[in-house]
């Protein structure tokens, strides 16, 4: 049914969703990791993993955007996706980012916030994955990710429950005030993948009704 | 020379009415970049020749029959027709040709006293009834087509792949009904004086000058249709053509010449009307009607003014 250039964006698009879904796993490995072996400096060449998917991921979503304005596609499909892209990407971007102030800045995470921030992983995880199959989905029957949009935001209220939770857990403790100030930027950090999911839902969301009326 | 001033005007004609009309076959689809703007000629370029030949001669006759017109004064008002049409043309103005036409040939026959009052009612009964059909249809279409869409299990790439196919079908149907039904508007008035002509012949003849007229000058009044009236998505402006261009062969089949200008523009108001009023931008529409009324107006007093200077 599709024409070639329809063809070729949905394999790039399918290829960039594994990738940055891949990311997403990675970084969350690295995560869930640290706060497990306190010792961080073991997962230092996961983190390269890291940032290898997450650069990977940049690339096909460049290489989409040059077949998007290279070939003859409908204006209101270019823009649609393009804003999709842009919405998405900041999904393995926040992670990498994420993963990356725990090694540089050396952070260690104690154990008083362990289990929000377990949660806050694996929920991140599970968001991320089901943003990723919508987006999929959008390409193969363009309604269907409706039913999974919802889980979407519900996933993002229950990270955001965590995250004050956490935050809540921080400041009453005896910890040293700048190191507070870490495990904040910290929670703050890693729960913004499941905002910037819940904003790539919403996206999807405008597109899926654009076509329906 | 008689000859020669026949043929051009009838060729003048012809290439206003392709400059002009072909924005109401592609133009939505062209406006919004759905369609290559050189694809959308050659496709009107072929249907509406198609068009012409095949099913054009049908309404020839309407037209011939409103006012016995003789060589002179049907020269006279092929070159009003086509000057006045090539400015609005150029100012980017859709204007109906078929009403232009209809408007200098009264003009003449108003002058000799000389018409079918019958037949004038059937044509200007045509004019309201055609983009009121056009805009039912764009209406009735659209929201079955939006019901059947609904539930097919497609992505959006495929939707638009159909899309664009539907676009260039809808396009090839607006181009033969526009061949088929408007050809009749530039040489049908002809066809009296030029007795020793086919029907065929002049509908080739019409139809190459519609042609002509769609590769030369169409870019600016193809913009301003898809463009001015209302936003229109890819699935708009499919339903906008199509819906116009089967009110103009309903039309086709029963002989009487529309205006393509006014079926298209009543399909894209019947797409804003199902989005809601506000989208309507009222001050083309305005713009749009106002040339309607104008162009076979002026049509009329040059005819008449002509009538009573040149030949009488």
């Amino acid at each position: 049914m599709l024409f070639k250039a329809q063809k070729i964006i949905k394999e790039r698009i399918d290829n960039y969703c594994e990738t940055a879904m891949k990311c997403v796993k990675e970084g969350i490995e690295v995560l869930i990791g640290c706060m497990d072996n306190k010792n961080c400096e073991d997962w230092k060449k996961k983190v390269h993993d890291v940032h290898r998917a997450e650069s990977s991921a940049d690339d096909i979503r460049r290489d989409i955007e040059y077949i998007l304005f290279s070939r003859l596609l409908f204006p209101e499909s270019r823009g649609d996706i393009l804003g999709l892209l842009e919405k998405l990407d900041r999904i393995p971007n926040q992670i990498q980012s994420s993963v990356k102030m725990v090694l540089e800045q050396q952070i260690y995470i104690p154990s008083l916030i362990r289990e929000e921030l377990e949660q806050i992983a694996i929920i991140t995880e599970k968001c991320a994955e089901i943003t990723f199959n919508s987006v999929d989905l959008l390409f193969s029957n363009f309604k269907e990710p409706l039913e999974f949009l919802g889980e979407i935001d519900a996933y993002e209220s229950e990270v955001d429950k965590f995250q004050s939770k956490a935050i809540e857990k921080i400041f009453s403790s005896q910890l040293e005030p700048l190191q507070k100030i870490l495990l904040r930027d910290l929670i703050n950090e890693v729960s913004l993948v499941t905002n910037y999911a819940e904003e790539a839902g919403d996206f999807m969301r405008i597109i899926i009704v654009k076509r329906m009326v | 020379m008689k000859l020669f001033l026949m043929f051009l005007s009838a060729f003048l004609l012809g290439a206003t009415l392709g400059a002009n009309d072909a924005g109401n076959v592609f133009g939505t689809a062209v406006a919004t970049r759905f369609i290559k703007y050189r694809t959308a000629v050659l496709l009107t370029f072929l249907f509406g020749l198609l068009g012409a030949v095949l099913q054009g001669g049908k309404g020839i006759d309407p037209l011939k029959s409103m006012t016995e017109q003789s060589i002179d004064t049907s020269i006279l008002v092929g070159l009003v027709v086509a000057s006045v049409g090539l400015v609005f043309t150029f100012l980017g103005q859709p204007i109906s040709l078929s009403q232009s036409v209809v408007g200098g040939l009264l003009g003449l026959a108003l002058s000799q006293k000389n018409f079918n009052l019958a037949v004038i009612e059937k044509i200007i009964l045509s004019w309201i009834t055609a983009p009121l059909i056009a805009c039912l249809l764009s209406l009735v279409i659209y929201k079955v087509l939006t019901a059947l869409f609904i539930r097919l299990k497609i992505g959006i790439l495929d939707r638009e792949v159909m899309i664009k196919l539907g676009l260039v079908f809808s396009g090839m149907v607006g181009a033969y009904a526009l061949g088929a039904n408007n050809v009749a508007n530039t040489v049908g008035m002809f066809a009296g004086a030029w007795e020793d002509v086919s029907y065929t012949m002049l509908a080739l003849l019409g139809g190459v000058s519609i042609g002509i007229g769609v590769v030369l000058f169409s870019k600016r009044v193809m913009m301003n249709i898809g463009k001015g009236i209302v936003f229109l998505d890819g699935f708009s402006a499919f339903v906008s053509v199509i819906s116009s261009g089967i009110a103009v062969y309903i039309f086709s089949i029963v002989g009487v010449p529309v205006s393509t200008t006014h079926t298209i523009i009543g399909a894209v108001i019947g797409i804003g009307i199902h989005h809601g009023f506000h989208t309507l931008n009222y001050k083309t529409i305005r713009d749009i009607v106002l040339s309607w009324v104008l162009a076979p107006t002026i049509c009329l007093i040059l005819t008449s003014s002509g009538y009573a200077i040149f030949i009488l």
